[in-house]
């Protein structure tokens, strides 16, 4: 992307500062709330990854990292930098039951998964790894597959306060 | 006497400091008097005489009337500290920051009356902050002085979603106030302002948002490209038409964040396709569709981009785009170039280079407007010449997380 | 998680429908899949896996599906509700998505001479809008009740008939 160098530079302050290089790079999906988009299967996810110079890329295993395999649609604070991990919300938040779900592919074993990016609810941003990658999105109309909505809309006991992100798989896609 | 004064104060403001913090540390002293002033920062004062503030009572600014076409309202959903929302107000034409407003969590945007008297905000609350009950309403707030001048309670299930236009919209009317729920059931809730009162809510299942299209009319996309057409006008019911599939979904879907020239709504592609809907006496009509781009253009990945990505000057009879390169996949992503077409001819007659990347724009309504730039990650405000292309200036620390973009 | 981790997951039943209000239609991203990761990947995320939703916001699907699927307006409701009209499922895979569900995700017993949806069910219907979903479900609802407090008070009368008197 040409304006990445811009969007780095710019890194040093305000929102930015807090998140990583690479979510910046989401640029407007730097905002959006829960988790919410759907992936295309098996996703085309080039363009955000980091990958090194044989096409992989090195994070794909770790969950604290917005490269990390099951993220590929998910949009929000990662929970695992929040005090939960990428199946567990943090103390003191709860679980948005009503969700979006869409797959994931996993270079371990390269099967496609499918993912629940269920929101954590109840308090204010955890504003920690911000990870935003769009692969799939559709527009708000399609509701059930945009990330643009947050997703403790749907909880009746936080009443929509988004805290971060988790990313539970369900179960392999075939 | 005032004049000297002034120049002293600027003087020693100059000499305590950038920050906005001790500018604002200034300010105050300045109402307590010259003499701590001085104190302060004895090396830079002149003696001189008294600032003419002394003896008056502090006052609160507010704002000269008509509003000013060249005003804008930057409207910041504060992702990192939600429960914060806020609406920024600044003059085009002098860069001044004229006010603000505090909109509560979730924030979208607040909608303008015709007469400019009243401002009309949706917002949620909660009793302790970002938990206990929760309360949405419609805050209406004085146009002059930016008081809350009353408020309109209505279902808590407004929609908290990455903030666009039809979130909340007003009929042509102006009588009813039209605010998207998502819960994530989805319906319209419907405001009366004559009387300021919650009226109905309107289920809109499978649909969204509320684009208005007369008088006391709207209509909300649904998933499949259906429209939904509704008419609040026969004796407060409701009068509903469900079209066919109308607008493209699938992989090329039309975004929601259109624009409007009388009775048509300009929606846009993820591949910048224009998919013009016209709308009117409860029938809707799609207009032959045309490309923001070349086929060259295309292949090399040009496409539109951004939250407000689309403006238009009706007067001009103009579209702007801000564009960028990129795959399908990078329909969200910012620009750092705006496309001028003419709405008549579908041709490109400009492309103003931006000094930064934007994720929103607003053209002014007049017939000499300006068009203005945000970045989602904040936190300055562009303003250039919508005619030349001119850069103009640029406000520095507007909002913190600016989405979109509304002027009078 | 491993793979086989992953399976056992999907093991737990998994359930579900849908209703009134409620989006989960589907993207673009129609690939044809099993019944059950159609229903995970189009309705789950809302009526969750169970069928039994967000009182209050998303209706639960576990004790209308089997009598809305016995009752021909009610079917009619099934295939036309937003959720499942709108979704980008083929009408063929959207078919397969409610017989499964009506097997996987009732409380109601599924009667043994149920009718399956078919691929030109669901065409017929699923492209004419319900102008108001709430009041369609409403009076279905009413009539299936009503169906089957005269079923009831019939077979009343019935083994009161027959008992030996």
């Amino acid at each position: 992307m040409k304006w990445f160098d811009e969007l780095a530079e710019r890194s040093a302050r305000g929102l930015a500062k807090r998140t990583s290089r690479r979510s910046v790079l989401g640029g407007l999906g730097t905002l959006l709330l829960g988790a919410v988009a759907i992936p295309l299967l098996p996703a085309a996810r080039g363009a955000a990854l980091k990958r090194t110079d044989d096409g992989k890329n090195p994070h794909w295993d770790d969950p604290t990292s917005c490269d990390y395999w099951r993220h590929c649609a998910i949009d929000g604070f990662l929970c695992s930098c929040c005090g939960g991990s990428q199946t567990t919300c943090p103390p003191g938040t709860n679980m948005s039951a009503v969700t979006w779900i869409g797959t994931c592919h996993n270079p371990g074993d390269g099967r496609d998964y499918v993912v629940s990016y269920n929101d954590c609810c109840g308090k204010s941003s955890c504003g920690r790894c911000f990870c935003n990658r769009n692969e799939g999105d559709t527009p708000m109309f399609e509701a059930g597959h945009s990330n643009d909505y947050n997703w403790c809309s749907g909880n009746s006991t936080a009443n929509i306060p988004y805290h971060c992100s988790t990313a539970r798989i369900l179960g392999a896609v075939r | 006497m005032r004049a000297p004064t002034t120049a002293i104060l600027r003087c020693d403001l100059r000499g305590v400091g950038r920050s906005r913090g001790l500018r604002a540390l200034a300010v105050l002293a300045g109402w307590l008097g010259a003499a701590m002033l001085a104190s302060a920062t004895p090396a830079r004062t002149r003696p001189a005489a008294l600032p003419s503030d002394v003896g008056r009572h502090p006052t609160v600014a507010v704002l000269p009337t008509p509003a000013s076409k060249h005003w804008v309202w930057v409207n910041d959903f504060v992702f990192p500290h939600m429960a914060d929302g806020t609406a920024h107000l600044v003059d085009g034409d002098t860069g001044r920051y004229l006010g603000t407003l505090s909109t509560g969590y979730s924030y979208s945007h607040l909608v303008l009356s015709p007469d400019g008297r009243w401002i009309y905000s949706p917002e949620t609350y909660f009793s302790r902050g970002t938990r206990g009950k929760r309360t949405d309403v419609v805050t209406i707030y004085d146009a002059r002085t930016l008081d809350p001048a009353g408020e309109i309670r209505i279902p808590p299930k407004r929609a908290s979603d990455m903030p666009v236009m039809g979130d909340v919209a007003l009929t042509d009317d102006a009588r009813y106030l039209l605010i998207y729920d998502f819960n994530p059931a989805q319906s319209i809730t419907v405001v009366d302002m004559k009387t300021r009162r919650f009226l109905r809510e309107i289920p809109i299942p499978g649909c969204a948002f509320a684009y208005p299209s007369g008088p006391r009319s709207f209509f909300s996309v649904c998933g499949d490209g259906s429209v939904v057409l509704i008419d609040l006008a026969r004796d407060g019911k409701v009068v509903r038409h469900h079209t066919d599939q109308l607008l493209p979904m699938g992989a090329d879907p039309v975004t929601e964040k259109p624009v409007r020239v009388g009775d048509v709504w300009y929606f846009v592609t993820f591949d910048g396709r224009i998919v013009p809907l016209e709308v009117k006496d409860g029938r809707a009509v799609v207009e032959p569709s045309w490309s923001l781009t070349t086929a060259a253009e295309r292949a090399q990945g040009w496409r539109p981009g951004g939250l407000q990505q689309l403006a238009v000057s009706v007067p001009l009879h103009r579209l702007y785009a801000i564009m960028h390169q990129g795959d399908l996949t990078t329909h969200k992503d910012p620009g750092k170039t705006v496309w001028v077409y003419d709405l008549a001819t579908h041709r490109k007659v400009q492309e103003i280079a931006l000094k930064r990347l934007a994720s929103s724009i607003q053209v002014t309504t007049d017939a000499a407007p300006l068009l203005f730039t945000v970045f989602i990650d904040g936190p300055d405000l562009d303003v250039y010449d919508a005619v030349s292309g001119h850069w103009l200036r640029t406000v520095t620390d507007v909002a913190a997380t600016p989405t979109v973009l509304v002027t009078p | 998680m491993s793979a086989a981790r992953a399976w056992r997951a999907m093991s737990v039943p998994m359930i579900a429908l849908a209703v009134a209000g409620a989006v989960c239609g589907s993207a673009h991203a129609a690939a044809a899949y099993r019944p059950r990761i159609d229903y995970q990947l189009n309705c789950q995320g809302c009526h969750l896996a169970d069928g039994s939703g967000e009182a209050g916001r998303v209706p639960s699907v576990r004790r209308m599906l089997v009598p809305f699927a016995e009752d021909p307006a009610g079917r009619r409701y099934l295939i036309q509700v937003p959720g499942v009209s709108e979704s980008s499922l083929s009408d063929r895979a959207t078919a397969a998505v409610l017989n499964w569900m009506v097997h996987r995700l009732s409380d109601v017993p599924v009667p043994r001479n149920f009718v399956p949806f078919t691929t030109a069910e669901v065409a017929r219907w699923r492209r004419i809008p319900l102008t108001n979903v709430a009041a369609t479900r409403a009076r279905v609802q009413r009539q299936i009740d009503a169906h089957r407090s005269s079923r009831a008070r019939s077979t009343a009368s019935r083994s009161t008939d027959k008992s030996p008197m």
